[in-house]
């Protein structure tokens, strides 16, 4: 059964359909004479072999039917002149799941795409991270409805989104240390500019990107705002911009973006195991019997749940189609995401999530955005020196942790570290006498039992920690 | 002209969008332009190519000459 994709709705020319087995794109008669344009260039050629743009094809119209989806005008306004087959991509996700530089890699990626389309008589409808999937830790463009027949005489038509939902969250995180992930999850649409400009000192507006980019622009929109539409849209209308200062204008954003760096995330191993309590017997045991697992499961899709500096992620990958890599601390993900892109690593996508507070669905009807679990359950979880976290520090309790994986139908590789170990007592330390009482290893394995069947258990050597394998029942 | 497909460009973001297309663009034609006249003038140095057009197409120039990346 074949859906139209909820999220694909604002542009009337493309509209993306995912069904079972591949990804559509239906073209009106519009869309698809911007298609010709980008396929008789040289540029789709270049991009997708480079891995910058998803590889793309015609198909068969027929397609959309015989898979089960809405057709002709049901589906775009002017009717399907043409369909598309997309690359899929194995594992969905948002800028508010990103680090830093994963980010700035996107706007680098959507600025570049921008000013090669100009050369070729091209251009880009929009500006937005949502363009823009990470396959591993390497950026592509997957919005090839992005592209259209360069009209000439316009200025920079995505400018304004580009500063929204690129821009100000980079200069946020870069300028002010101030991370940027609550602001696009809680926005779809990013940050205004009379929004952005508030969070900048006077002296701020010495840092590159803050004066023009934000004050200016909060300056003008407030102008804007008051004299009403009429106006601005006569005032732009007026100007016509060559195609070349255009790209002109993409390449000064583009060298802007690229001296952004943001520092807190550049200190090496902010990353470094917090828990590192082992000794060297419980850690190689520990790489041993996750290595033991993934290569006996051979999973397609590992989530590892607290992954740190992704040493466990990188024993999993070896035997699973992709791993994601979640760790609630956004340096040591971005630390992780810098070694990973040096290394050009495909199986591994490290993401920012906080167990405790996942992504939500968000956008038009709560569809446009999904959960983690929708968008790809995993097949093997690994939850290594996390549950001491999620049930003291963060008071969940050790019954709903374990039906949470258990409602994912996941295989559980799974560590317990008991009451008497070192990092165990520093969290209960702060708590009173008697604390989290469901936090105990017999209390665990029965309600471990209760939801799966355990295939293996290991105390590991120094005797406070137990790993478990188990099997959802 | 056309304004736009579905995004709105926001009117007063259009308006600040070709005002810096203005400035950059008047940017790099100086530089063009500077250095045609500096290759004439300074003979007696080797002449390089000027790298605008095709060549520089998949990679931006970084050389480009800036209006304040402010």
């Amino acid at each position: 059964m074949a859906n139209a994709e909820p999220g694909s709705f604002r542009d009337r020319d493309s509209r993306v359909v995912v069904a079972d087995d591949a990804i559509y794109r239906a073209l009106s008669p519009e869309g698809a004479e911007d298609w010709d344009a980008l396929a008789a260039s040289p540029l789709l050629e270049t991009l997708v072999n480079r891995g910058d743009l998803i590889p793309t094809k015609e198909v068969d119209g027929e397609v959309l039917a015989s898979s089960g989806s809405a057709t002709g005008t049901d589906l775009l306004p002017t009717g399907v002149e043409r369909v598309l087959e997309h690359q899929r991509i194995p594992f969905v996700s948002y800028p508010y799941e990103w680090t830093f530089s994963m980010l700035r890699d996107a706007a680098l990626l959507q600025l570049d795409l921008g000013i090669a389309a100009i050369d070729e008589g091209l251009s880009l409808k929009d500006a937005t991270p949502y363009n823009v999937q990470f396959q591993g830790a390497s950026p592509v463009f997957i919005d090839v409805g992005s592209f259209e027949k360069l009209p000439e005489g316009r200025p920079w038509i995505g400018y304004r989104q580009f500063c929204m939902l690129f821009l100000y969250p980079l200069l946020f995180q870069a300028h002010k240390d101030l991370p940027f992930h609550p602001w696009l999850r809680g926005s779809i649409d990013g940050i205004q500019p009379i929004d952005a400009v508030k969070v900048f000192s006077l002296r701020d507006r010495l840092r590159k990107g803050v004066f023009l980019h934000t004050s200016l622009h909060a300056r003008l929109d407030r102008r804007a705002n008051k004299s009403g539409p009429g106006d601005a849209e006569e005032n732009a209308k007026q100007r016509t911009v060559k195609p070349e200062a255009v790209q002109a204008h993409m390449k000064s954003m583009r060298r802007l973006v690229e001296k952004l760096r943001w520092k807190s995330g550049e200190t090496a191993w902010s990353g470094y195991r917090q828990d590192n309590t082992y000794s060297d017997d419980d850690d190689r045991r520990k790489q041993a019997f996750v290595a033991e697992v993934a290569a006996a499961e051979k999973p397609g899709l590992t989530w590892d749940m607290g992954c740190n500096d992704g040493a466990y992620s990188r024993i999993a990958a070896e035997s699973s189609d992709l791993v994601i890599a979640f760790d609630f601390d956004h340096a040591t993900v971005e630390s992780l995401y810098r070694s990973l892109k040096a290394e050009g690593n495909s199986k591994i996508l490290p993401l920012v999530s906080n167990i405790a507070d996942p992504s939500p669905a968000l956008g038009w009807r709560g569809l446009e955005r999904q959960t983690l679990a929708d968008r790809g359950a995993p097949d093997l979880m690994l939850a290594l020196a996390l549950i001491h976290h999620v049930s003291i520090s963060a008071n969940i309790p050790i019954a709903d942790f374990l039906q949470w994986a258990r409602d994912l139908g996941t295989t559980l590789l799974i560590e317990f570290p008991k009451r008497t170990d070192p990092m165990v007592r520093a969290l209960l330390a702060n708590k009173h006498e008697g604390a989290n009482p469901d936090y105990d290893l017999d209390n665990f394995e029965r309600e471990l039992e209760r939801r799966f069947t355990v295939e293996r258990r290991e105390e590991l050597p120094s005797g406070d920690r137990v790993l478990f394998l188990a099997k959802p029942r | 002209m056309e304004l736009f497909a579905y995004l709105d460009p926001g009117s007063a973001s259009a308006l600040l969008a070709a005002v810096l297309a203005g400035i950059a663009g008047l940017g790099a034609a100086l530089r063009t332009y500077g250095k045609n006249f500096m290759s004439k003038v300074m003979f007696w140095k080797k002449d390089e190519p000027v790298a605008d057009g095709p060549a520089a197409k998949a990679t931006p120039d970084q050389n480009d000459d800036k209006p304040a990346e402010q």
